[in-house]
Parts: C-alpha cells; structure tokens; sequence
C-alpha cells in the first residue's frame, strides 16, 4: 500500500512539463549569503538558470509567484531509514570499500516521508559502532537516485567503537588501526588520506573529538566529525582540524550544553550542519533543533545553511546539493514562512524543476 | 595557631584546569613535611615557574598566598584507576605487552578530578586487569590541560599485568567453533601463570635467535633485565606467590632479575618473607570494609604496619575510592591506626610510589627543583580529624579539599 502510494504521488504530482518556469517569492535563500526580498528563481529543464533579486521573466515562461520563503530543499545528513536492518557489516573493523548504497530500499516510505518534509537530498549511512564502517551514499529523496555510491568514508572513534568481545576492545586500538590505516594509504583510506574523499568521524565524549581532531590534522582529512554535544571546550582543537561539524540532532528535551556546543562551533569558525540521523528522528525534527539553536543564539542565516548548503559541504555534496545556483539541479521548497518559525507550513517541494509535493493538485 | 588554611580564592573552578602557572607562589606551614622524616617549622616554600625554588624555616605567615596549619608533598597513588572501563585494555589477545596506556586514555574523565581533588597529584595509569600481560603503564599528572603533553610525567614506567581469577574471567575452552576470541587460554589460575612464562621465553627466545621484532618482545626484555619494573596485581597469597616464583625462575634460569612490584598484594602479609627474599615491593589495596577483598583475600587495619616492620617497601593506593572513608589520605590513615609510623605512611603515599615509578626526581619530596605539587591540610596529615584543604600542581592554586565530585 505505501509503494503504491509512493508510485501514484511520483506519476500524478508533477505539473505539466514546462520549459521555463519561474518562480517569485517574497523571500529567496539560496543555501548561501544571506535572504533576498523579492526573488526568483528561473527554472529551464531542471536546472536553476537564473537565482536573485531582479529577474526578469522570459518570454512564454510559466510565472509562479509565491507568498512566503524559498529555500534550496533541506539536506538530511546521516540517515537510515531506507537501508532497512543491514546497516553494518560487523564481521571486520575496517570495511572501506564497502558501500552502504547497495542497500538502499528504492521504494522505503521513508524516501517520501522525507520528501515531504522538505528534504530533497539525503545521505545514507552505515551506522556507526565500528572503527570504519564503509562509504556512505548520497541520494536524492524523489526518484529515488544514487549521486554517488562513495561520498564520505564513515569512521567512528568514540567508545563506541570499542567492543568487549572483538578486536579493538580499547581505544589504543581504535586509534592504532585508524591511524596506521591512514598511514598506509591504501584503497579508501589512501583516498581520504590525500584528501580526495571526505571522511565522517562519529564522535561521543570530550576524549573522542580531540583525538578525532588530531587525526584529522594530521592525516590532512577533509570532511566533518559527527556530534557536537561534546566539542564545546575543544572548540580550537576542532577548527584547527579543518573539519566541520554534523551536529548531533537537537530535539526539544536538549539540554544547555547542546545549543552551547553548536554555538560555541559556530563562534569558534566551523562549519556546522544539522544531521537528520533517522530514523531515530523524524525528518521534520531538523527544522525543530535548528529552530531551538536560534532561540539559543544561533545566527538564523547560519541555522538556515546548517540544514542546506553548508551542511551539503561538509558532507562532500558542496556540488550536487543545498544550494540553488545557476547550473544546479532544480531542487527547492516553498514554505508559507521562514523554515525557522515552526508555525510555517511546507507548501510544495520541488525536484529537476517538477514539483513533487504540495502544491493545488496535492 | 592556624587551624585551616587561609582561604585567599575561595571560588572552586569549575573543572580543575589550573591556569598555566601563577608565576610566583608562597606558601606558608607551621610544619612542612618535606620528605619522610623530615619536618620544617615555620616554612615558607616558594614556588616559581611550577617548580619549588626554595624551602625555608622559621619564616612568617604574613605575605604568603596560602597559608596551612602542615604541608606535604602531592600525594603519588601507583594503583589509582582513574576507569574501570575496559576500554583501556586490548582483550582480542591475552598478551599485549606493547600495548601502551597513553593511547587508550580518556584524559577528560571526572576520576582524574576526584584524585586530584583529595590531594593526588601523581598517578600510574594502566590497562584494567583483564589481560594477563595488559601493556605499558604511564606516570601522569591528575590535573592541567586534558593532554598528554601536559599531564604525563613518564611513559613506559612500568609493565603491567595480573595473576589470579581476573585475567582468565570470561573465557573458556574451546570446543565447537569459536563465536569470539574468549574461546582460549587462559581459563584458570595455571594458565594465567603459564601465559606469563610463555610470554618472557618467547621474547627472551627470540631475542637469543635475533628473530624479528613481534610487538611485545622488546617491552618484556626490558621488563626481564630489570629496566622496566613489572607491575604484577596479585590479590591472594597463591598470586603473591606465583609472581614472586615467576621472578625467581626467570632470575635462575639466567634469564635476567626482575623488578617486581605486587599490586593490591592485600595477602602479603601472611609470607613476608618471600618478599624480602625477592626484593619485591608491594602496593595495598584500600582497606575493605568487611575484611575480604577480590580473590578472597584478606586484610585488616595492621597489613601496612606488619609489612613495614619486615622490610617490605610498601605504598599504599586508594584505587578510585574518592568518598568519604575511601580516599588514599584515609587509607594513610586507618595504616597510622593500625600501627604504622607517620614516616612509613607518608612515604607509603610519597616517596615510595614515586620512586618504583621512577618519577622521585620530580615528584613526592618537597625539594628545590621538584615539581610544586603540594596539599595543604587543617593539621597533621593522616589523622581522623585531619583533611586535605587545598592542593597545588605544578603551582596552580586548587584550593578547596571537596572530594565529593
């Protein structure tokens, strides 16, 4: 019933097929800089061709003008709900070339439940708990379609990937393994190691983010540590790593040191993006946590990047997803208002220039 | 008289992360036990740079920063385990002398502040006892920047390992195919003794035969030769035994004389004699509240002072006690009660920690050029009435002697 539900929503929502499409609203981010009042968008066969304040619209285009905000569609980093219960091979400690896009589930509700919410473009993830768990994948929600099958090498170098009756039991090892890995440069790891493929570092604890930090430095890896909640006292440490980070999902119980941390990143000059980490969380939770961090202090343009473009950065997605420039896929939300005000509904989401979601025929 | 210290900053930091050096510090005692027996009235130590510049008496307590009723150097606790998590020990082999401690530490942990908090200053960190040979120990500093840079004092102090029922806990034989690595040896007392001998005559084998290098060998010759002192926790008499007869037939069969330390050794009061035939060193375990520790050996309120008497170079640990009744000065304490001179205790939990661990040219006397590690206390050290009430390290003020967090 729900791949049914999913097919009839991918073969009736999409508007005729138009040439050129744009697209007014009242307030225009691009996943960059900061809103434009009064902007468009032009949209030729699914690509964004023009993107600001004065745009003028072409002869025989279609013009939509929208009351309320457009915002590139929201990158989910980290999830896992359309890898149904595969979602780690245990069977050794380092799998760099194994790929978690082989076991994405084209037709998972959850692609749609995503889409829904706003989010256009996803990566998934094998889970963390062990020192390297594989390549993770980036995907678009409507489709759905592979982007790339090896976007970030996963690695975790929290306790958690300390195991009591498998090698590493202990950190010395954890780190001897990743380290020599990274030394040796072999396959996957050699790529990271020359900074050809981003790395995603799990961290939990105070000990995790710094030696995650250091090895980071050191091996010259590119790419984002993976929990924030921790980092608030290690604020150099991390931006001396030239990580970003993926900050562990807010939820509305956070404590203090959540926002604390995040806005402590955030002063410090990393680069932060919110991760989705389903399905633990609802897609719509992002919008949440990145609502609460304003409340706390967080920059809003700041919040607004966290869940697009620069969250699509650090990722190593910066090419393919959350921002909405010339030349770029046609992927974007309309909402009634700004992302940020919880009292803002989703109006339509838009995918390659078709709208997917919403919208009069919804 | 000076009941307590004069508190001059009486806001607690939050984490115990000394400021990078007061430069200059004064402190004054009315008696500043310098080293085990010796007492200097009326001093005024002064501190330059984290290191102690001079010592003097009959000084005055106008003008100095910190003012305490008696001062001794920073405690040194060689049996402290700042976690219990196995982490810190790499269980996929039984044998990991290469393994070294300063990878595995989680250096933000709160048991670091709670030592530092009740006057240690100077620890050993090692691998929990869940192997039998578990790695390299490290000396380090309780407090500072959370680095190793900043905090360790000496690595490769020492090698670490245990006799008894611990290391063989959680194994079994295998039969069928095995679902994980606890499918091995050891599964008893005589196999955990046999991993011990195997380990020393391979290495030592491999060495005479110039083999390559398998991680461990050259952490265990050093450990044969003497260099390194080994670290052996052994509870109950029949451990004590097995590590001290392990030394001695190492040492007959040419192989080379150990330097043996037994740890949390609560039984070694039943054959002293073996020890001092050893020239082996014993640490005691905190003193438990039922008389029965693990392994199911016992201890009572006068081991320290019995062992003392014998000869035995004795130190004292508080393990991660940091509660009421379970800190190191408390375990100094209930030794005084049992009979132990002030001398022996404080050099139980001074001078001779510091000096099997090799790190007394830095730390546990009260000497110009040491580190500036000091407690101060509201009387005389080691009574019931008596409590830390400040703690300086490498001349970073920490004062309030709150052991409860």
């Amino acid at each position: 019933m729900i791949q049914m539900l999913h097919l009839a929503l991918l073969l009736a929502a999409p508007v005729a097929s138009p040439d050129v499409v744009v697209v007014r609203a009242d307030h225009l981010f691009l996943g960059h800089g900061e809103p434009i009042e009064g902007g468009a968008l032009i949209v030729t066969d699914g690509k964004v061709t023009a993107a600001g304040a004065s745009v003028a619209t072409p002869e025989g285009a279609i013009e939509i003008t929208h009351e309320g905000w457009i915002t590139p569609g929201l990158f989910g980093a980290f999830t896992m709900d359309a890898i149904g219960s595969e979602r780690r091979d245990d069977t050794r400690p380092l799998m760099p070339e194994a790929r978690i896009a082989h076991s994405l589930r084209p037709h998972a509700a959850a692609l749609t439940r995503n889409l829904r919410a706003g989010v256009t473009t996803i990566t998934i993830n094998p889970d963390t708990g062990r020192p390297c768990t594989g390549a993770s994948a980036l995907v678009k929600t409507s489709g759905p379609a592979v982007l790339d099958p090896e976007l970030q090498l996963c690695l975790d170098m929290s306790f958690g990937a300390v195991k009591t009756d498998e090698h590493p039991t202990s950190l010395a090892s954890l780190h001897e393994l990743l380290d020599g890995a990274l030394t040796a440069g072999e396959g996957s790891f050699g790529e990271a190691a020359a900074g050809k493929l981003p790395v995603m570092i799990r961290v939990r604890d105070r000990q995790s983010v710094r030696r995650a930090s250091v090895l980071a430095k050191d091996h010259g890896l590119k790419g984002a540590l993976f929990g924030s909640y921790w980092t608030e006292d290690l604020v150099e440490e991390v931006s001396a790593s030239g990580l970003g980070v993926l900050c562990d999902p807010v939820g509305v119980s956070a404590d203090d040191r959540a926002m604390r941390s995040i806005n402590a990143l955030v002063a410090g000059g990393v680069k932060i993006g919110f991760s989705l980490v389903t399905p633990a969380n609802s897609p719509e939770s992002m919008r949440v946590g990145a609502a609460m961090c304003v409340r706390a202090g967080l920059d809003p343009n700041i919040a607004l990047k966290a869940m697009t473009g620069s969250a699509a950065e650090i990722s190593g997605a910066g090419d393919h997803a959350g921002v909405l420039a010339v030349g770029r896929d046609a992927d974007f939300v309309l909402w009634s208002g700004s992302p940020l005000e919880l009292s803002s509904s989703l109006d339509e989401v838009w995918v390659d220039g078709q709208r997917v979601h919403g919208g009069e025929d919804k | 008289m000076i009941a307590a210290v004069t508190l001059l900053t009486l806001s607690l930091p939050a984490a115990v992360a000394p400021a990078a050096g007061a430069d200059k510090l004064v402190v004054f005692a009315e008696r500043a036990f310098t080293a085990p027996g010796e007492v200097v009235e009326d001093a005024l130590i002064t501190i330059e740079g984290g290191k102690i510049a001079s010592v003097k008496g009959g000084g005055r307590a106008s003008g100095a920063d910190l003012k305490a009723a008696c001062v001794t150097a920073g405690l040194v606790d060689m049996s402290f385990r700042y976690s219990t998590n196995p982490n810190t020990v790499e269980q996929s082999s039984e044998v990991t002398a290469h393994a070294r401690i300063s990878s595995s530490l989680d250096l933000h942990a709160r048991g670091w502040e709670r030592a530092l908090r009740q006057g240690i200053t100077t620890v050993a960190a090692f691998p929990v006892d869940r192997n039998v040979i578990g790695g390299m120990g490290a000396v380090l500093k309780t407090g500072g920047e959370a680095t190793l840079d900043a905090r360790l004092v000496r690595g490769d102090a020492f090698l670490r390992g245990a006799m008894g029922s611990l290391p063989s806990s959680g194994n079994r034989p295998s039969g069928s195919r095995p679902a994980n690595f606890y499918a091995r040896r050891p599964t008893t007392r005589m196999g955990v003794e046999w991993e011990w001998r195997k380990a020393f005559y391979d290495a030592w084998q491999e060495t005479q035969r110039e083999e390559d290098d398998r991680p461990g060998r050259k952490e265990l010759m050093s450990a044969l030769s003497g260099e390194t002192p080994v670290f052996i926790q052994a509870w109950a008499t029949q451990d004590i035994r097995t590590a001290v007869f392990l030394a001695e037939e190492m040492a007959a069969e040419g192989m080379g004389t150990m330097r043996l330390v037994i740890d949390a050794a609560a039984e070694a009061w039943r054959e002293p004699a073996l020890l001092v035939r050893s020239k082996a060193a014993v640490c005691l375990p905190p003193l438990p509240a039922a008389g029965r520790t693990t392994d199911g050996a016992f201890m009572s309120m006068d081991t320290a002072a019995k062992l003392h008497e014998e000869g035995v170079p004795l130190a004292l640990s508080a393990h991660s006690g940091y509660g009421s009744g379970e800190t190191l000065a408390e375990q100094a304490t209930y030794a005084r009660r049992g009979g132990l001179p002030f001398d022996a205790a404080l050099a139980a939990v001074t001078t001779v920690p510091a000096t099997l661990m090799g790190v007394s040219d830095r730390v546990g006397t009260i000497a110009k050029g040491r580190d500036a590690d000091l407690v101060l206390w509201n009387g005389t050290p080691f009574e019931f009435t008596t409590r830390p009430v400040g703690v300086v390290l490498e001349g970073a003020t920490l004062v309030g002697g709150d052991t409860d967090r």
